[in-house]
């Protein structure tokens, strides 16, 4: 047997995958891609040295065909088999395990042959407990190794019918997140089976009725209860798990669209945090395009409409939240406004926030641009009467305040006046002397007060001891 | 009925008394044998009861005596009570010699109950995980060699103690199946699912590395109960398929399947199979510290699959904080970015995978508390990140340098870039990557101040010393500016350099005051406010003015550094500046 023997098999031509029939199979199926395939194979290297078998494993090979789980001449290959076929595939390093090879059983390099028996496939089923209730069907492979996750925005098309009858029951294209298919009429088997489709997939699913309309049905479309649906979906586009780092400039636009859609319909339905989270979202993603001069012009200014409308955006919604994020609105219309200095709706919104922060004057000068461009704008108007009676009600209260503020100092000073007064040492107290209350008596009080030092200095104002203490009188 | 409590207290008593023989005769006794079939759960109770941790080598033989009276009753018995009632023992088991003495008599009920087994032996393996799981996982902070005294810690002991108790239990049940034509497919998966959890908690947290343990006794464990996953399970890697699903099922929201959950697989429990316990096997698998089977791992997986899949066990496993989780899961990092080839091609970046394991290795690389592992981790990032061909490399630079938060890691980033450049002058074509705006786009993330004039230096100062070194290194390297740097001198000289010479001279002032202050006990009178700064509970104390001082002549070198380096580059610059105008000339 020389390595060349063989049909090429590969779609470049570059002889790369080799195929010959030992016996030949039944009837014309192969199997799709994603079919879960069961194959007995026998490995063997150029030099006849056996490296790996299934029969050694005395258990059959499964894997699931065309999604890159095994090496590309086997995704190929087993591709173009008949069930009870047996061929060698002879599988050159670029369709195997490449230079470097798979220590320590594949060397470097190396053509790999395998004989391969295809025993049988299955229809590929996703439902959770394997019993067949969601059976996929690829009619287009899809691009790409990245599914949607959990939560993802999905834009699909379908067409449901009746496995009994064949009738139609469902023709549309529609945008929902992922696990949120219920309030779109859109049944559990198919969200189960997007989680995992690829960009551009088109498959045919087969769904019993606990994963779509159940025992109800569905009347509203026409469903009766116990039904088995099938459905063509498409997967036109969704929300990409890949980071952003690895995305092109186009690819990140699309992005942004995507978050910018979620976060106005977050927006809608009053769920203003994820609506904030989505719209910072688009922030990342195109922030870094519009000075990248890599990219090209259509999707820079794409970048900048994105980048533009996400920062108005962030401005309303921050407005909207209660308590309202005045700053947070603030620094979002002005970096809108960097963008685009006389953007209307960035200086409505500026004015807003500005007035929520109690710079009724600032805003006031927003809102004079945004009438000076909208002549015909009321509700810049109005915003431009509210500031003014604003303006007029702080002048009021800093009036009040300034007036109130100088009595209130005078008073404070006359106290403290008083009180300083009172705390000074009267040397000739009320109650002493002819006027005080003893009639010329010392308190025991006043006796037993310690002298101070002025007193201790000058004996002969009071008639102290040789100590400097008091004499008793 | 006053007879059956006789012989539940009969037994007892004699076991307390010491006196084995009788205690052995009185179960012989034919009258009694009838109470004992009535009394079976009592009688187990108590006889259990009676096993203390040092029974073993303190009472050989009353740890005897009762291991043969658990025989004489599981023989006389209802095997469904006994079973009922070992259960319970297991789990209310007080101590391992009561576990350890439960299992060979519930060995022998399982055999008996053959054709109607049904869900007890799931029963009692799920016993077995609940009591393991209980068992705490010591953290000593031991680096180097200091973690071989682990292996004396007396959980650690336990441990390997209560692991080496179970090979003799489940072998039974394993070679039946092998021996039999046909079997039960779900018994397979129900007791490989609970082996795989054996890898979980707690044994992924002990060392079992060949090269600083290999005689580490949790290895001869793992490495048994590896072996025996092999021996149900031929293709060890149809887990990844399940390893998949997990990491798929952790970013869901939960509650989804309730309705389901009657119908799902043994490898779908979550107890048993989930991302820990297979990051667990997939360490054991893959990263060649064990030895397994000849034909474990089929030959025709594509390398991407398999590497990429397992690259989510890393990803889990560097969640953790405990050095156990973490050497492994850098090990296993390590022998995945080896078994890529070179020159990777950007594209698989498509794949969020790498992102996050870089991002994984970084926050291990700045934050965890154990040195080694540190460095360790560093160095992988650097490893992984120029598995890539150029643009990939630059990907992952750029994530690194904007996400990471670090001005080390970003000043490690910037390193990796300035060789990638160097290695790409030898090439005889510039690859695009390193020059026009995407080499323009990578110098602004580099020289970069996220405050301007007003950044802290003191915290930038990494970033600022190694992207500095990096610009002297292409003004003088690349004097045919092939990169373009000689058309980005405008944007370094004029704001750049500007804005550090601004900052430099605002944080010397700043730091050269703070220095006069603590010379002269200013701040001793200032701060007479009593603040204490409290992180996760311990009082932080306040920093001794001679630390203080120390800091603030770290921070006034470093500025002098970077002043030295400014200096030099613009010296640099000025040289190709003169040159550049005498081509003109020319």
């Amino acid at each position: 047997m020389t390595v060349d023997e063989g049909v090429d098999i590969t779609k470049t031509g570059d002889r790369g995958v080799l195929k010959r029939i030992i016996k030949e199979g039944t009837g014309t199926d192969t199997p799709n891609p994603g079919c879960q395939v069961t194959v007995h194979y026998t490995g063997t290297l150029l030099d006849g040295t056996k490296f790996d078998s299934s029969r050694d494993r005395n258990e059959p090979f499964e894997f699931n065909l065309g999604k890159g789980s095994v090496i590309k001449a086997w995704d190929i290959g087993v591709a173009t088999m008949k069930k009870g076929e047996v061929c060698v595939l002879t599988c050159a390093p670029m369709y195997a395990y490449g230079a470097a090879g798979s220590p320590p059983k594949i060397p470097p390099n190396s053509t790999l042959q395998f004989e391969i028996e295809m025993i049988d496939w299955k229809v590929e089923d996703l439902s959770p407990g394997k019993n067949k209730g969601i059976l996929r069907h690829i009619i287009e492979q899809g691009t790409g190794n990245d599914a949607p996750n959990d939560g993802a925005m999905v834009t699909v098309e379908l067409e449901g019918r009746l496995q009994a009858d064949g009738k139609v029951f469902d023709t549309r294209t529609v945008t929902f997140p992922l696990g949120e298919g219920s309030e779109h009429k859109v049944c559990e088997g198919i969200e189960r089976a997007l989680e995992k489709f690829s960009q551009g997939e088109k498959s045919r699913l087969t769904i019993q009725p606990k994963y779509a309309f159940k025992s109800e049905g569905n009347a509203e479309l026409g469903v009766p209860p116990n039904s088995v649906v099938e459905y063509v979906v498409k997967l036109n586009s969704f929300e990409k798990t890949k980071e952003v780092w690895s995305m092109d400039g186009p690819e990140k636009v699309e992005q942004a669209k995507m978050f910018k859609e979620k976060g106005t319909n977050y927006f809608k339905g009053s769920k203003f945090q994820l609506a904030i989270k989505m719209y910072k979202r688009v922030v990342t993603l195109v922030e870094d395009m519009l000075e990248d001069t890599s990219e090209t012009e259509e999707s820079r200014n794409q970048a900048k409409e994105l980048l533009l409308s996400a920062h108005l955006n962030l401005s309303l919604v921050y407005l909207k939240v209660t308590p309202a994020h005045h700053f947070e609105a603030k620094e979002h219309a002005l970096k809108a406004l960097k963008l685009d200095e006389n953007n209307v709706k960035g200086l409505f919104r500026k004015g807003q926030a500005l007035l929520g922060l109690g710079e009724a004057e600032l805003a006031i000068k927003d809102f004079e641009k945004v009438v000076q461009a909208e002549p015909q704008n009321k509700a810049a108007a109005n915003q431009i009467i509210v500031c003014k009676t604003t303006i007029a009600k702080q002048k009021q209260k800093e009036k009040q305040l300034y007036a109130n503020m100088f009595e209130k100092f005078a008073k404070y000073d006359t106290e403290v006046e008083k009180q300083r007064a009172k705390d000074e040492i009267d040397v000739i107290g009320e109650k002493v002397g002819e006027w005080g209350a003893g009639e010329g008596e010392w308190t025991d009080q006043q006796r037993l007060r310690k002298p101070t030092e002025f007193e201790k200095e000058n004996p002969n104002i009071l008639l102290l001891d040789k100590d400097g203490q008091f004499e008793n009188m | 009925m006053s007879q059956s409590v006789d012989v539940v207290d009969l037994i007892s008593t004699l076991l307390d008394n010491e006196k084995y023989k009788e205690a052995l005769t009185a179960s012989n006794e034919k009258r009694l044998t009838a109470t004992i079939k009535d009394n079976s759960s009592d009688l187990i109770s108590a006889i259990v009861g009676k096993i203390e941790d040092d029974t073993v080598t303190i009472k050989p033989s009353l740890y005897g005596t009762c291991e043969q009276l658990l025989s004489k009753v599981i023989e006389e018995c209802a095997p469904e009570e006994a079973l009922l009632e070992f259960i319970e023992q297991l789990e209310l088991a007080k101590n391992d010699a009561q576990f350890g003495i439960i299992l060979p008599p519930l060995q022998q009920i399982l055999k008996k109950l053959t054709f109607k087994r049904g869900r007890s032996l799931e029963w009692c393996l799920n016993s077995i995980c609940s009591h393991i799981e209980d068992i705490p996982v010591p953290e000593h902070h031991l680096e180097g060699e200091e973690r071989l005294l682990m292996d004396s810690d007396p959980n650690i002991r336990r441990i390997v103690r209560v692991y080496s108790l179970l090979p003799p239990f489940y072998r039974y049940f394993i070679e039946e199946i092998n021996q039999a034509d046909f079997y039960n497919v779900k018994t397979k998966e129900i007791i490989a699912a609970f082996l795989i959890s054996l890898l979980g908690k707690p044994l992924i947290y002990i060392d079992m590395d060949p090269e600083t343990n290999g005689n580490s006794e949790a290895r001869l464990n793992c490495s048994i109960i590896v072996q025996d996953i092999c021996r149900l399970e031929k293709n060890i890697l149809k887990f990844l398929v399940y390893l998949e699903g997990c990491d798929r099922d952790s970013n869901k929201k939960p509650a989804k399947d309730d309705d389901l959950e009657e119908e799902k697989l043994p490898y779908k429990y979550e107890d048993k199979v989930n991302m820990t316990t297979l990051s667990g096997l997939f360490y054991v698998v893959l990263s060649g510290h064990f030895q397994l089977p000849d034909t474990a791992i089929p030959q025709v997986y594509s390398l991407e699959y398999v590497l990429q899949t397992a690259m989510l066990s890393v990803i889990h496993l560097l969640n953790f904080s405990e050095y156990g989780m973490l050497s492994k899961a850098l090990a296993l990092a390590e022998v995945i970015v080896n078994r890529f080839p070179d020159k990777l091609s950007h594209e698989l970046l498509s794949s969020s995978v790498h992102f996050r394991m870089c991002k994984g290795l970084f926050t291990i690389g700045i934050y965890s508390s154990y040195e080694s592992i540190r460095k360790k981790s560093v160095a992988l990032i650097g490893q992984q990140i120029n598995k890539f061909d150029y643009k990939g490399r630059c990907i992952l630079i750029t994530y690194l340098i904007k996400t990471s938060n670090h001005s080390g890691m970003i000043g490690y980033a910037i390193t990796l870039y300035k060789s990638s450049l160097n290695e790409a002058f030898q090439d005889p074509h510039m690859d695009d990557c390193f020059t026009g705006p995407q080499f323009s786009n990578m110098l602004k993330k580099i020289c970069h101040l996220p405050h301007g004039a007003e950044s802290d230096l003191v915290e930038l100062a990494d970033q600022i010393i190694t992207s500095l070194n990096f610009l002297r290194y292409l003004a003088i390297k690349d004097t045919n500016n092939v990169t373009g740097i000689w058309n980005c001198f405008s944007f370094i000289e004029n704001q750049y350099l500007e804005q550090l010479r601004v900052g430099l001279n605002m944080s010397k002032a700043h730091y050269e005051v703070k220095l006069k202050d603590i010379e002269e006990g200013k701040n001793l009178l200032e701060n007479n406010v009593n603040v204490s700064v409290n992180v996760g509970g311990n009082v932080l104390d306040k920093i001794p003015e001679e630390n203080a001082k120390q800091i603030i002549y770290s921070a006034l070198n470093a500025f002098h550094l970077i002043e030295g380096l400014i200096g030099r580059l613009c010296e640099c610059i000025n040289i190709n500046k003169m040159q550049a105008l005498q081509m003109n000339c020319e």
